[in-house]
């Protein structure tokens, strides 16, 4: 059956050609974008670390002198301080709100916030020079991982973390990854280490460790150190924000809305404003857009629409009319007892047959594109072909990368060209046999 | 004989319903994704309100500077201009009929002592801006020479922004305040649409209204500060290279006395095409690569389709080989056939564009407020309540009506040109002879 198929593959090549040559074009370009959203939904999959759900971020300014609505009686240090001990106490009696803190915002130090500061890890007079690197972040108290639910790797719970002091006795945390890379599997709690958390490189203890977290949710863990921030004062007041954590089920944009409207007014305490309130998850949207993936992944997607539109329109447009000068031909085989279900049958099948044979070059084509190293993107996704010793993440092992990508590819082009070959089948297989024979003259 | 052709073309096309159909939709898919590239070039670089003179303007909004000591430094610092290097370099310009600066924010606007805070966008700018680009005044007019000496707080504001604070679009005369400072406004324009990069905003004041605009930075020989963009209006376009000659010999003059830093313009001024690519403060945009880039793109968006379509044609043109033999056999010559063969083609694959046409304008349309940021390196959210509108005149104008037709001929030879002429090399005797099947 297979090798009469195969026969008349061949025997129509010559129109069989421009479609052999776009399939095997779409397969390649499907296969770069299949990649792709492979690396994207793979990284996707890894847990977060921490958890934005529920949580928002409120900011204020100050009226400076000049404006219409500064007040000078209320410009001293002690005062303003106080305003703003207020104003935090003011947001955490607010209705639903479970969890209000201020929290430092500089660096990079609070979720999806687009900054981003790194630091060297090392242990202090060990004889080799292994390093890892990290991103600091820096906290102002221990209900910044209440807030945001970043886990000890002993017990999975925050309660752990955000009981202990991280000013006493210069104490950091840090994370798996770190860990994994300075001390392989020993524990590290009680262990000094030396980075720099904004003041220089010093040593520091090790005061528990963390899971793994993400910076972006699609894209692989690094290694993460959580030092103490600078105390807020009158001169650095402007890098501290409210961070709130809200009671679940409560929808996103009825609390923003009912927030502005009834704390914009209680919210003016001497000098301090309301500026903005914003959830985590708009933040996160708004930092994928920026200078994430939204973009890359739109262009990406309306590509492949178009790809899987053109070789559908090709397969039906191919059959269709290969069908219909192949009239006599089929009326020939329903006289002869093939039934419909064969016929169609027979029609998916050479349709599938050809795309096969238009996928081996095809795959030659996708394993030169892998080796020149041109997925490479300007962006921390990870996506060149490249095996890294040791990871536990099948997109860092090329081979298995290069198979799965490949292996999708095939089915999902597959059910798409069976698809449109059972289109004209099916009605070309509908006609009666002797009208069909009678074109046969 | 054309007429003729084109009567039995669409005899053709009525005549196999089936074969059109799939023909157009093929064709209609390649046109509407290069449509849109088309649309969207056009957007980013044509003469659109009130961005009018775009063809004949030049733009700088980034520099770098390097330590002169190279032997002991190896790093440059970038970032936007300084005042004082904007004028340095671009406000004492002789050549350019017109030189203006700009610098851009956002903060909140409202009524004198209300509460009720809307986040708008600013421009801070001289007079020479509204000369530059000819904004629509409902009421009022710019504000004046006098007003931009002395550093008045006075504004210019949107027909939207009025209407909100006002209720009405003459708010000229009126009183808002801006980061909580009062300004009295002065004129109303028409507002501007969010796809303009330079206009957009709901209020425009002067700059010598901020604090410390013209402040030197002590470092970097004062190079590096926070003006947004430098605009230049040439008498022509033919004009550039002079204004460049001028912009290059004052870097090179400052160079030449510097003691401490050097600076560099990375290319700047640059066109509109050449501005909309820059993304970063410190290298260009490699316009070659980008070029190369996108015909390779829109070059895979025809030739997928026309894969299909070439598929399509030599079938079809083998269906008809009997008829062609015949023709030839009463003395049509190969070229008549070519001819007819491809204007029949013609005119499927222009019933195609302009189905394609009307598809780029839905893809346009749904997808408005985030496709012109495809491609780019860095993009701002829409800011809340902004809403991005395509004008009547970006997507009805000559030029896309001539990219289109351009895209069609490209499709049309890419589709039909192998098949026909592969058919039509058969002998007269094969021709007549064959028997489908």
């Amino acid at each position: 059956m297979l090798y009469h198929i195969f026969k008349q593959i061949w025997a129509q090549r010559k129109y069989n050609t421009w479609i052999f040559i776009e399939l095997m074009l779409v397969f390649v370009l499907v296969w770069v974008l299949a990649d792709y959203a492979f690396v994207i939904l793979h990284n996707k999959s890894i847990s977060q670390g921490f958890d934005v759900k529920d949580t928002y971020r409120v900011t204020y300014d100050v009226f400076g002198k000049g404006t219409s609505r500064y007040n000078p009686t209320e410009d001293d240090s002690t005062m303003a301080m106080e305003n703003l001990q207020l104003f935090v106490r003011k947001i955490k009696a607010y209705e639903n709100v479970e969890e209000a803190a201020l929290t430092y915002m500089d660096w990079g130090s609070l979720p999806y916030s687009g900054g981003y500061n790194s630091t060297a890890v090392e242990i202090p007079d060990r004889s080799d020079s292994t390093v890892a690197f990290a991103e600091t972040k820096n906290v102002l108290s221990g209900e910044y991982f209440r807030l945001f639910r970043y886990t000890s790797a002993k017990d999975h719970s925050w309660e752990r973390p955000a009981g202990i002091d991280l000013r006493r006795n210069n104490s950091v945390f840090i994370t798996r990854m770190v860990e994994r890379e300075l001390f392989g599997t020993a524990s590290v709690i009680g262990k000094v280490v030396k980075v720099d958390i904004g003041e220089g490189p010093k040593d520091y203890v090790v005061a528990d460790v963390l899971n793994d977290q993400k910076r972006f949710d699609y894209t692989l863990p690094h290694g993460a150190v959580f030092g103490a921030s600078p105390l807020i004062s009158e001169e650095n007041l402007m890098n501290f924000g409210v961070c709130i954590r809200v009671k679940p089920g409560v929808p996103e944009d009825t609390f923003i809305r009912n927030f502005r409207k009834e704390m914009t007014r209680p919210l003016r305490i001497g000098n301090f404003y309301l500026k903005d309130i914003q959830s985590f998850k708009s933040l996160k949207q708004e930092i994928d857009y920026s200078f994430g993936v939204t973009n890359e992944m739109r262009t990406r997607a309306g590509l492949m629409i178009f790809f899987l539109l053109n070789i559908a329109l090709g397969i039906i447009g191919t059959f269709w009319f290969r069908n219909e000068t192949r009239r006599g031909e089929i009326g020939l085989r329903m006289a002869m007892g093939s039934t419909h279900a064969t016929l169609q049958w027979q029609f998916m099948t050479e349709a599938l047959l050809l795309f096969s044979i238009a996928v081996i070059p095809a795959i030659v084509i996708d394993y030169a594109i892998a080796r020149a190293d041109v997925l490479k993107l300007d962006m921390d996704i990870i996506m060149d072909y490249e095996t890294v010793k040791g990871s536990p993440y099948i997109t860092q092992n090329a081979s298995l990368r290069f198979l799965i990508t490949n292996a999708m590819t095939y089915v999902f082009l597959s059910v798409i060209v069976a698809l449109s070959a059972w289109i004209p089948a099916r009605r070309v297989s509908r006609i009666h046999p002797v009208e069909a024979l009678r074109e046969n003259g | 004989m054309i007429q003729q052709y084109f009567k039995q073309a669409w005899q053709l096309i009525k005549q196999n319903k089936l074969f059109s159909g799939i023909y157009i939709a093929g064709t209609a898919l390649g046109i509407s994704m290069v449509m849109v590239m088309a649309i969207l070039d056009y957007v980013k670089t044509a003469n659109i309100y009130p961005e009018m003179n775009r063809e004949r303007m030049l733009y700088a909004k980034s520099i770098s500077v390097a330590p002169v000591d190279t032997a002991r430094f190896k790093y440059t610092n970038s970032g936007s201009l300084s005042y004082k290097a904007a004028e340095l370099f671009f406000l004492s310009l002789k050549t350019p009929e017109r030189v203006s600066v700009m610098f851009s924010g956002t903060d909140f606007a409202s009524l004198p002592n209300n509460d009720n805070l809307i986040k708008i966008k600013s421009r801070q700018v001289d007079t020479n801006y509204w000369k530059i680009f000819p904004f629509r005044f409902l009421s009022g007019k710019p504000f004046s020479d006098a007003d931009f000496q002395s550093g008045l707080a006075v504004a210019v504001i949107t027909e939207s922004l009025s209407k909100k604070l006002f209720g009405s679009d003459k708010a000229a005369g009126q009183s808002l305040e801006y980061r909580f400072k009062p300004y009295r406004i002065v004129g109303v324009v028409k507002d501007v649409s969010y796809v303009m990069e330079d206009t957009y905003a709901q209020i425009w004041m002067p700059y010598t209204c901020i604090e410390n605009y013209d402040k030197e930075n002590s470092e970097r020989a004062g190079m590096i500060g926070d003006v947004g963009k430098v605009f230049l209006l040439a008498r022509s376009a033919s004009d550039f290279g002079s204004i460049r000659r001028e912009v290059n010999d004052k870097v090179r003059r400052f160079n030449a006395s510097a003691a401490d830093w050097k600076t560099d313009l990375m290319g700047q001024p640059d066109t509109r095409k050449v501005d909309a690519h820059r993304y970063w403060s410190n290298k260009g945009p490699e316009m070659k690569k980008i070029n190369i880039r996108n015909i390779l793109i829109m070059f895979l968006l025809l030739v997928v389709p026309a894969l299909n379509l070439s598929g399509m044609n030599s079938t079809r043109m083998e269906r008809r080989l009997s008829e062609m033999g015949v023709r030839k056999a009463f003395g049509a010559s190969r070229s008549r056939l070519v001819h007819q063969v491809l204007i029949e083609n013609l005119l499927l694959t222009g019933l195609g564009g302009f189905v394609g046409l009307l598809v780029s304008y839905l893809i346009v349309f749904f997808t408005k407020e985030w496709i012109l940021d495809l491609g780019k390196q860095f993009t701002d959210t829409l800011p809340e309540g902004a809403s991005v509108d395509f004008s009547i005149s970006m997507l009805f104008n000559g030029k896309i009506f001539l990219a289109v037709l351009l895209a069609c001929l490209v499709m049309n030879i890419l589709s039909a040109l192998i098949p026909v002429y592969r058919s039509l090399r058969k002998s007269i005797t094969d021709s007549l002879h064959i028997k489908y099947n």
